[in-house]
């Protein structure tokens, strides 16, 4: 059964479940969201809601995020190799306190808006060491990095503590959750 | 080292060339046509440019990652020999990697708060783009297969259009 088979028969369902990515064989749960919300995602389509699409998009970013500090922890990895300070991965926030879905009612508004805003760390932040011997070398990151970009997705129980979807690749494995 | 100064010199030629071509034709290509449900305050087109901005934000770091173990891989296979040449490109490459994640914080606030944000994706984007082109200047020369440097000048190429439609998103 195809990915997108798959997704349309948990799409008749209209359940939540929690999506998630395989990293060195562990599950990550990355959170949780309507199927329908996801088949929708999967198959293309032209329209979707305004709840769906933040929900997409968070998880996104936070794929985003998950690439870059693995990116990150691989080049510090090598430049401790080579005797080189290493440099600092920016909190982009991915280690925030688990948020709740959000659910937007038409003319509502995001429960997001409060949040503080988050400052950037410039660039040129000064560096301190963050290597370590798992970090080190390029083996594990690559494959987060693979995973994050969607090749090695899961779809798992409700677990997760993001309200999100996942951005599936075409290999993507689901579970119905209960 | 003449063949491999020609073959330099078209990788780069070509990223520029890409470079300025997605700034001047990629247009601001929303993945979702149509958004339902928008609360009060937020408009079909900022949530289209937010949608558009998270995509390709997307696809930068994605092609970032790619870009970084390719040229872990090229080190590791012995291609890249030159310490202060590797270091430079991870440097380079960590720098984009921070700026996505200050892009990643910015892009948290949802659509109708980008508007606010969004000259700071775009300074961002721009980071990146300059980035991007401080590693072109570097150049492709410490690396010793020309297969090699294709990959990594067709890397940089698809890095700086997903930055163009960022720019073209935010600005």
């Amino acid at each position: 059964m195809s990915t997108k088979n798959v997704l349309a028969a948990l799409g008749d369902t209209n359940t939540l479940i929690t999506l998630g990515l395989e990293v060195a064989g562990e599950i990550v749960p990355l959170g949780k969201a309507l199927v329908r919300g996801i088949r929708s995602i999967g198959g293309s389509t032209d329209t979707t809601t305004y709840e769906l699409l933040l929900v997409a998009d968070s998880t996104e970013l936070d794929a985003i995020s998950t690439l870059a500090l693995a990116d990150l922890a691989a080049i510090n990895g090598e430049l401790a190799k080579l005797g080189k300070a290493p440099v600092i991965p920016i909190d982009s926030g991915s280690s925030e306190p688990p948020k709740p879905p959000i659910i937007i009612a038409p003319g509502g508004t995001d429960p997001r808006a409060g949040s503080a805003p988050q400052v950037p760390v410039p660039a040129g932040a000064p560096t301190q060491v963050a290597s370590s011997d798992a970090a080190s070398g390029s083996a594990p990151a690559p494959a987060a990095a693979e995973d994050a970009a969607g090749g090695n997705s899961a779809v798992v129980g409700e677990t997760g503590d993001h309200g999100a979807i996942g951005d599936l690749g075409s290999n993507t494995p689901a579970v119905k959750s209960s | 080292m003449l063949n491999t100064k020609r073959i330099l010199h078209s990788g780069l030629l070509c990223v520029a060339t890409s470079l300025l071509m997605s700034f001047f034709l990629f247009g601001c290509a929303a993945r979702v046509k149509t958004v339902t449900n928008l609360p009060a305050g937020v408009t079909q087109k900022q949530a289209q440019d937010y949608d558009t901005a998270v995509a390709n934000l997307h696809k930068i770091s994605t092609a970032t990652s790619t870009f970084r173990q390719a040229v872990i891989d090229l080190r590791n296979n012995g291609l890249i020999t030159d310490d202060g040449y590797y270091v430079s490109l991870l440097q380079g490459i960590s720098r984009m990697d921070q700026l996505e994640l200050a892009s990643v914080s910015v892009l948290r606030d949802s659509p109708e708060y980008f508007a606010a944000g969004k000259g700071q994706v775009l300074q961002y984007s721009q980071q990146i783009s300059s980035e991007i082109a401080k590693l072109n200047a570097a150049g492709v020369t410490g690396i010793k297969s020309a297969n090699a440097q294709t990959q990594v000048s067709n890397l940089l190429t698809e890095i700086t259009a997903a930055v163009s439609l960022v720019i073209s998103a935010t600005s």
